[in-house]
């Protein structure tokens, strides 16, 4: 019986450990897109960089539990307001190409995010 | 293969039949002001500052030309540019504004006027079932911009953004050439914060994600 109990114990242990870097590999990707445009998966462009002010605003934590991921933004870590954020977004009043990045990194990553779990369980159950 | 322009083509026509709120066919008369009706109400039917209205089957050519609304109660309606004319059968609507800013086509927008973009953004495309001629799922988003003159309230913008809503309502499809294309139930289409866009605009957000699927032809 204990036996069983010790081996029951370790599956969920593995089963614990096997969430959490799906987990981690989902909000990687999603960072790289949001920020970075360098998930192919959802094709996202990333932030512009101007200043680098927007794409050093995004921070990635962990905020409650361990099975939890925020990725915001709203000021950079030397406290510059990035209000701007939402604009660039929906790619209003903005001109875009001379630095990189564009609008709609955000609602790429949603519209692609099956496809980030997808990859990422692939990726870490091979 | 995947054809954007076709598809981006087609979101545009059926943007151009959107419907936000209309009388139906009542009474109206023309004022220098605006429009007057004795019967019903015109808040009641959805009309709000901000938006372009365009009347149908008055006599002056002046009431029947679309126009901004300014003010609305629920018996009249201010728009700048009607002409007096008795009280008939006659219907008043609110569509797609006339000015239309298609992607890279400019536009001056006229101000006091609403205004509407597009953006049509690709997306990723994957191949999803086997074979040489497997199918290609891309993932593209359509964006209307909706923009009403600032100060106006939301009542225009949020209507618009509705009315697009309730038009890409999900699994609505249609077929252009050889693609289905199918508006997303998750994520549905979302209207996005009230945006001040100056000078003289505030503007709304719609995203509308699509689903199109095609043979590999290639």
């Amino acid at each position: 019986m204990s036996k069983w109990f010790t081996q029951e114990e370790a599956f969920n242990l593995k089963l614990k450990e096997r969430l959490n870097d799906i987990h981690a590999n989902v909000a990687f990707r999603l960072r790289d897109s949001v920020v970075f445009g360098t998930e192919p998966l959802t094709a996202a462009p990333g932030q512009p960089v101007d200043t680098g002010n927007l794409k050093s605003s995004w921070i990635l934590s962990h905020p409650e539990k361990l099975l939890s991921t925020l990725l915001a933004t709203g000021k950079t870590p030397d406290g510059e307001e990035v209000g701007y954020a939402r604009y660039i977004e929906e790619g209003v009043g903005m001109t875009f190409g001379a630095h990189g990045g564009g609008p709609h990194s955000i609602a790429l990553t949603v519209s692609a995010f099956k496809k980030l779990v997808k990859a990422a369980v692939s990726e870490e159950v091979s | 293969m995947i054809n954007h322009y076709l598809i981006q083509k087609a979101l545009r026509a059926k943007l151009l039949t959107l419907e936000v709120c209309t009388t139906g066919s009542v009474t109206i008369s023309g004022t220098s002001t605006g429009y007057a009706r004795t019967t019903g109400s015109f808040l009641t039917d959805g009309f709000a500052p901000g938006m372009e209205v365009t009347g149908t089957s008055f006599g002056e050519s002046a009431n029947n030309t679309a126009k901004s609304i300014t003010s609305v109660t629920a018996l009249t309606m201010t728009c700048p540019g009607c002409t007096t004319e008795t009280a008939g059968t006659r219907t008043l609507a609110v569509g797609l504004p006339a000015d239309r800013a298609w992607e890279n086509i400019k536009l001056d927008p006229t101000t006091g006027s609403p205004w509407v973009e597009e953006q049509y953004v690709p997306g990723p495309m994957e191949k999803v079932t086997l074979g040489p001629l497997g199918q290609l799922e891309v993932l593209p988003i359509y964006a209307p911009r909706i923009y009403v003159p600032a100060g106006s309230g939301v009542g225009a913008a949020r209507s618009y953004a509705d009315a697009i809503i309730t038009l890409f309502a999900p699994s609505t499809s249609f077929t252009v050439s050889g693609h289905t294309v199918v508006v997303r139930s998750v994520p549905a289409p979302y209207s996005g914060q009230l945006l001040q866009a100056g000078p003289g605009f505030a503007v709304v957000p719609v995203t509308i994600p699509l689903r199109v699927r095609t043979a590999n032809s290639v």
